[in-house]
């Protein structure tokens, strides 16, 4: 059965490849920039993950969840290529990629405007999220990948859990913990002196 | 309802995911307390600020050429497949080939 299927028409096998495939490919690339926050970095990493996960075309056409088996596949092969280099390099570089998030906003990035920068100014926008930048790199490496995975990219605890290969009660208390440091950066503290006006009446 | 609660539940409230009976909870406190109103729209612009990020977003063409170049390797691994399939073939052949003549020609001695 396996040599029929050898044998079979290859082209079939490709377009049903590229069917499965072709639909979660934005999702992927978003995922993979965010693992190592640059372009080229992204799109070989794809690359390399596309080469490797041909040969299975059939299996994946049974997968039930294909976009979390692949941004899984993905992400384990983001840590095989950051291990890789660290086994060569004299630096330790270990996961640092999500480390490399600038101050500085390059100009072809585009932010998504959401409802509370709509009637801000471009000015105030760039300030703000340089803010956060700044914020997230205070975190550490495991803390930056969960805010970025979770807050940032919208992906779920259970989806998280999957992906990262982690309990789901080690991500929830990992991501609380995250979530205040960060907030803690960010926050501005309530004007004591309008709640002691309030206070006096 | 306390302060510190609704603190804890911010994420909770904001995303949907807490019961009727606690929405309504939070609600009413919020339409009382300045502090917590203060504190839940700076969460809300945390929030949003993180989903604005930026991102380099993905270059035109770049699916199609990863698809294509995946495709090319798929037809070269299957033409490799195939040369080792046929050649695996005509070794067994001659191997039955050889074996009859053996037969055959010892028979007739």
């Amino acid at each position: 059965m396996k040599i029929i299927k050898i044998w079979s028409d290859v082209q079939i096998q490709q377009d049903q490849f590229q069917a499965l495939i072709q639909p979660h490919i934005k999702n992927l690339y978003r995922f993979a920039y965010r693992c190592c926050q640059k372009q080229t970095d992204a799109e070989e990493l794809i690359q390399a993950l596309l080469l490797k996960i041909c040969p299975y075309t059939t299996e994946m056409g049974q997968n039930e969840d294909l976009k979390l088996w692949l941004t899984k596949s993905l992400y384990r092969l983001f840590i095989e290529s950051i291990n890789k280099q660290n086994r060569y390099s004299t630096q330790t570089e270990s996961r640092n990629a999500i480390n490399k998030t600038s101050n500085k906003l390059e100009s072809k990035e585009v932010s998504q405007v959401t409802p509370l920068f709509q009637n801000a100014s471009e000015q105030e926008q760039q300030q703000y999220l340089q803010q956060i930048n700044k914020a997230l790199l205070t975190l550490n490496t495991i803390q930056r990948e969960l805010i970025v995975f979770h807050d940032v990219e919208g992906y779920s605890l259970k989806e998280l859990e999957y992906i990262l290969d982690t309990p789901i009660g080690t991500l929830k208390t990992r991501l609380s913990r995250s979530q205040q440091k960060l907030r803690a950066q960010l926050m501005v503290p309530y004007p004591e002196r309008v709640s002691l006006i309030t206070a006096k009446g | 309802m306390k302060c510190q609660t609704i603190k804890q539940q911010s994420d909770a409230f904001l995303d949907n995911t807490l019961s009727d009976v606690e929405e309504m909870a939070i609600r009413v406190h919020l339409q009382q307390c300045v502090e917590c109103q203060y504190y839940m729209q700076q969460i809300t612009k945390i929030r949003e600020g993180l989903k604005s990020l930026p991102i380099i977003e993905i270059r035109n063409g770049f699916a199609e050429q990863a698809l294509n170049k995946t495709c090319k390797a798929m037809s070269a691994a299957h033409r490799k497949m195939k040369l080792k399939i046929g050649m695996a073939f005509v070794a067994g052949l001659s191997i039955v080939a050889i074996i009859t003549w053996n037969i055959v020609s010892s028979s007739y001695q």
